[in-house]
């Protein structure tokens, strides 16, 4: 049987949350509910950080075979417009209670199609073939700069891939 | 059908034997059982009739060789959350790639080409 791979979003939880039906949404609390609640204020001056959000993927059928070659990329594009960004780092396969620090990670947008970021690199290469989380948990964050436009955003896509071999 | 359920891929050997993905009972069989040597044909089944069959030949003697195949599955977040968008069949060969979409297009690419979407 092919594998059913989901994407979970981590909190303290270990369970996590299943975001097949549902979006990401940056927040200024932790919080994986997607409603207009706790929105990211522009700042009067300097830059303010969103909570962390943690994705990881999920193994919900287990593979027959093994699944390798985890990879995470945006379009390269921040459509987010001036003043917004969002970063990144990876976190080995830990998760903890979300917070607002600055990561200080890499721009998500410049992992693209040809720069993706590799989610299993250094993780045990024995085959996996149960139910549970794979690979590394990809911590991303908002950061809003006080030259951003006021209003809602429009969805950006985040691509995650494997490979059954 | 799940997009990642559309076709199953199904080997021939030079000595005759054919390998298929899923046993009688259903189980998915490993690349790993595969003798990259010994692959002739390298064929993509579809589940469904209205989908094309691909049949790939390796022509030993004209020096080609099956080097391995793979899956790739594709999930993307947008409005309507983390869906499993496509979901890809690969055979890499010593020459060319072989990618077969989950509509039944197929595209041919340098051996080393990583296709993500």
């Amino acid at each position: 049987m092919t594998a059913a791979v989901k994407i979970y979003e981590m909190t303290a939880s270990r369970s996590g949350w299943d975001k097949t039906s549902g979006t990401v949404r940056f927040k200024s609390v932790s919080a994986t509910i997607v409603d207009s609640e706790n929105r990211l204020q522009v700042p009067g001056s300097g830059t303010i950080y969103s909570f962390w959000k943690q994705l990881r993927m999920y193994v919900a059928t287990a593979p027959s075979i093994d699944l390798q070659n985890l990879r995470a990329y945006t379009d390269g594009v921040n459509s987010f417009g001036t003043g917004i960004g969002v970063q990144y780092d990876l976190e080995a396969t830990k998760h903890v209670t979300p917070a607002s620090l600055n990561i200080s990670g890499t721009d998500l947008f410049t992992a693209s199609i040809s720069t993706s970021i590799d989610l299993d690199s250094g993780l045990a290469s024995t085959a996996f073939l149960a139910t549970g989380f794979k690979g590394k948990l990809l911590r991303i964050q908002m950061s809003v700069a006080n030259t951003a436009a006021p209003g809602q955003l429009s969805t950006e896509t985040l691509t995650m891939a494997y490979d059954e071999t | 059908m799940k997009i990642n359920d559309l076709y199953k891929w199904q080997i021939e050997l030079d000595t005759g034997e054919i390998i298929s993905q899923f046993d009688l009972e259903g189980n998915e069989k490993s690349s790993k059982i595969i003798i990259p040597d010994k692959v002739v044909r390298i064929s993509y089944v579809p589940l469904l009739s209205i989908l094309a069959k691909h049949n790939i030949i390796i022509d030993k003697r004209a020096g080609e060789a099956f080097i391995r195949r793979f899956q790739r599955g594709f999930i993307k977040q947008q409005k309507d959350g983390f869906k499993l968008k496509e979901y890809l069949h690969c055979c890499v060969t010593n020459r060319y790639r072989v990618y077969i979409f989950s509509n039944g297009n197929i595209l041919i690419t340098h051996k080393d080409y990583e296709l993500y979407l």
